[in-house]
């Protein structure tokens, strides 16, 4: 088990790396003090950046993360669940090395949300399709552990962690029929050749009706470092198990029949249906307030507990000092703007203020690459050493202190700038350009300006968190690195037994899909043009 | 000595007292998520702010 | 299950608040018409140019004060380019794609909306202030996306 975990974070961190430098590399030359060389386009290089950050880094790293936490909550992963694991694991390296070839051969830049009618190589999405098959099975894995547990263990509630586990992958099972659907019925056969055009607005909808839940495939791994291993860090007892099991049940209905409001500003869709995914996507709100409360509260009773006092002052005396805190704290302060900003992007009409603007750039590094990220950098910096039989030394831990502090700041110039100068217009996912010196453009100098500067911290951030990886994986001093798992507190009341009732969840899930999407997907069908050709403009 | 068994009233006690001494260590929390949601808001009016001003 | 009074208090504020984003926003969009571009008309993606409108793409006065700007988008470039229209003018823009997905966004108005081939797309904009604003394409349409932008000169 630990070295299939290990595996998983390996190639999460190999990704993290190149798809940093991509990341440097973009905002330099957005700056306007790089020029890539021949060879090297700017939009293949974005298209390495979201492809090995927000897709490879991300699900390597949770299902690694995942699998270690159902095997030490659960017992000895059996041997049929080590099999599916390692399939997985081998299917989704090999998409992501064909992918990424693919990429760098100027074969597949059309950015990682691959919109038709731009084509990109069919090599590439079957690259994609290896990573989504592969990922199944390591979802199936986890749940076959899950159920081994259940079986062994009739009329207890299964651990928390492990329950958690496996919403998880439902949720990205459920998620990715979507995305599975249009890469092999519609993408490859079109980018073989062997259909002429493609249904542009059906291919947005599939992708967006994975593409919105596939956000929360990353939440709910940093919501289960916040709700389940935390609480043991800090000394304390988990705040309540069943509201915890509610808001994951409730974050895996809502999440998914949101798609929309990713399409709010396209023609095809009516508005009616637009705001009515945009009710529902409110109402995913609700579970991450109920999280924010939870997860405070933990904070708040265990400080008291250790003889805390005041209102607000008993903070001071959580384990800031402590990197598997502190970065996964900073991740939670940091979603306070990131909500805001998603509450904002979901705001029908507001939509048309920040759509496809640097904002949006802006909200997502907040989001991903800071709430997400860096919790999953605070649980690396007890779950690798743990993995390889080592200790985290004070050192790394202050480097991971250290580490921290510079993305917080980092974040604070990079994301801060974007915001600002989105809502000033500037769009994203754009090279250097002064639109042949319009004025506009040039007001979003000095936000470019902040942006590399932040871009930079950034950067000198990930080397330091990859060299305390290094360090802790293979000279740190051998020990044991304790893994930690809450405890749920006394006089907490029993979980009830319906949360584990797979069948009404997904029931209710499948029936809220369909009301969403039925309607308005059988009148894109019903009234679709004529579909287009695929085009390369690179 | 013959061991009374916990009636209910007695074991919901106990769990009332529980919740009860949690009720008021709850108060930092609340001011959080107060804070929180006011945040939510004003950034909220803000965009809405200028979406109106730019219509 | 037991929920905390804070607990219960803060779900409630937090549900309110919510709920009274989208009765502004149900309000502004469908009692008010400021619903975001949500047209349903299709066209034949391949055919753009032989099909009217958009076989003559430009600016079209109306009425007094109110313009049709009929326009293709297509990788580079806007057509027609370096539009001139009077300040306080009612612009009802009419637009397609002739190839991939473009975004039309003019900068620091509320002018944005998708571009998709196969559909039309509309909106209806008042330019009120003079100025020299920047129309530019927000989505990715491939290695000259950042070049394609355009003037729109709004004179008094």
């Amino acid at each position: 088990m630990r070295r299939l975990s290990l595996a998983h974070l390996w190639v999460s961190f190999i990704a993290l790396f190149f798809g940093a430098i991509a990341g440097l590399l973009q905002v330099l030359v957005k700056k306007g003090v790089l020029h890539l060389p021949n060879g090297i386009g700017y939009y293949q290089v974005l298209t390495a950046h979201g492809v090995l950050l927000g897709l490879v880094f991300t699900t390597f790293f949770i299902i690694g993360f995942l699998i270690s936490g159902v095997g030490r909550t659960t017992g000895e992963l059996s041997a049929s669940v080590l099999r599916y694991g390692w399939i997985g694991f081998v299917l989704m390296t090999l998409g992501t090395v064909l992918g990424t070839i693919m990429i760098l051969l100027n074969q597949a830049t059309v950015l990682y949300t691959f919109y038709a009618p731009l084509q990109a190589s069919p090599w590439f999405y079957i690259a994609l399709a290896l990573i989504v098959v592969g990922s199944w099975c390591s979802g199936l894995a986890i749940a076959a552990q899950y159920w081994k547990w259940r079986k062994e263990n009739k009329g207890k509630i299964s651990p928390l962690f492990s329950f958690m586990a496996v919403v998880t992958m439902l949720l990205w099972f459920v998620a990715t029929l979507g995305v599975a659907i249009t890469v092999l019925f519609q993408f490859i056969p079109w980018s073989f050749g062997w259909v002429e055009t493609i249904n542009v607005l059906l291919s947005r909808t599939l992708f967006w009706y994975f593409g919105h839940p596939l956000v929360y495939f990353w939440l709910m791994p940093t919501y289960i470092c916040w709700y389940v291993v935390i609480p043991k860090i800090i000394g304390g007892k988990i705040f309540s198990d069943a509201l915890a099991r509610l808001a994951f049940i409730l974050l895996f209905i809502l999440s998914i029949p949101v798609g929309f409001h990713h399409q709010l500003l396209e023609s095809g869709v009516s508005p009616g249906w637009k705001f009515f995914q945009v009710i529902l996507t409110f109402a995913v709100v609700v579970p991450s307030l109920m999280t924010a409360f939870s997860i405070f509260a933990t904070f708040e009773i265990s400080s008291r507990a250790q003889g805390a006092g005041g209102r607000l002052s008993w903070l001071k005396n959580l384990p800031w000092g402590d990197a598997r805190f502190f970065a996964p704290m900073m991740g939670m302060l940091f979603f306070i703007p990131a909500g805001a900003g998603g509450i904002i992007n979901a705001s029908f009409q507001l939509n048309q203020v920040v759509h496809n603007t640097l904002w949006v750039t802006g909200h997502f590094h907040l989001s991903v690459a800071t709430s997400v990220a860096l919790t999953f950098f605070g649980v690396a910096y007890w779950l690798v050493p743990h993995l390889s039989g080592r200790q985290r030394t004070k050192e790394l831990n202050r480097l991971g202190i250290i580490q921290t502090i510079l993305w917080a700041v980092g974040m604070t110039f990079m994301s801060g700038a974007m915001h600002a100068s989105g809502l000033f217009g500037a769009p994203r996912r754009t090279d250097y350009t002064t639109y042949f010196d319009h004025p506009v453009a040039a007001g979003w100098i000095p936000y470019q300006t902040a942006m590399a500067i932040g871009g930079a911290l950034l950067f000198i951030a990930i080397l330091i968190f990859l060299y305390v990886m290094i360090r802790l994986a293979f000279f740190a001093p051998k020990g044991v690195e304790e893994y930690p798992i809450g405890e749920v507190g006394e006089g907490a009341e029993k979980t009830p037994a319906i949360f584990e009732n797979w069948k009404l969840w997904i029931a209710i899930s499948a029936v809220l899909i369909v009301i969403a999407y039925s309607i308005p997907i059988f009148e894109m069908l019903q009234h679709a043009p004529p579909g287009s050709p695929g085009y390369k403009f690179w | 000595m013959e061991i009374i068994p916990e009636t209910k009233p007695q074991k919901k006690n106990k769990v009332n007292q529980a919740i009860e001494t949690k009720n008021e260590h709850l108060i930092g929390t609340f001011t959080f998520v107060l804070i929180l949601a006011g945040f939510i808001l004003l950034s909220w009016l803000g965009i809405y702010g200028l979406y109106v001003s730019r219509m | 299950m037991h929920l905390y009074k804070y607990e219960k208090i803060w779900l409630i504020v937090g549900g309110a608040t919510l709920a009274l984003f989208l009765l502004v926003l149900g309000i502004g969009a469908f009692a008010m018409g400021q619903h975001p571009p949500s047209d349903t008309e299709t066209i034949d993606p391949q055919y753009v140019r032989e099909t009217a409108p958009f076989d003559q793409p430009g600016l079209k006065q109306i009425g007094e004060n109110e313009y049709e700007l009929v326009m293709v988008a297509q990788a580079f470039a806007f057509q027609p380019a370096d539009i001139q229209i009077p300040a306080g003018a009612k612009v009802h823009f009419i637009v397609t794609s002739a190839d991939v997905i473009h975004g039309l966004e003019i900068a620091n108005t509320n002018v944005n909306m998708m571009v998709t081939p196969g559909y039309i797309s509309r909106m209806t904009y008042t330019f009120n202030d003079p100025g020299e604003y920047l129309m530019l394409c927000n989505e990715y349409c491939g290695v000259g996306h950042h070049l394609m932008g355009t003037r729109i000169e709004v004179a008094e």
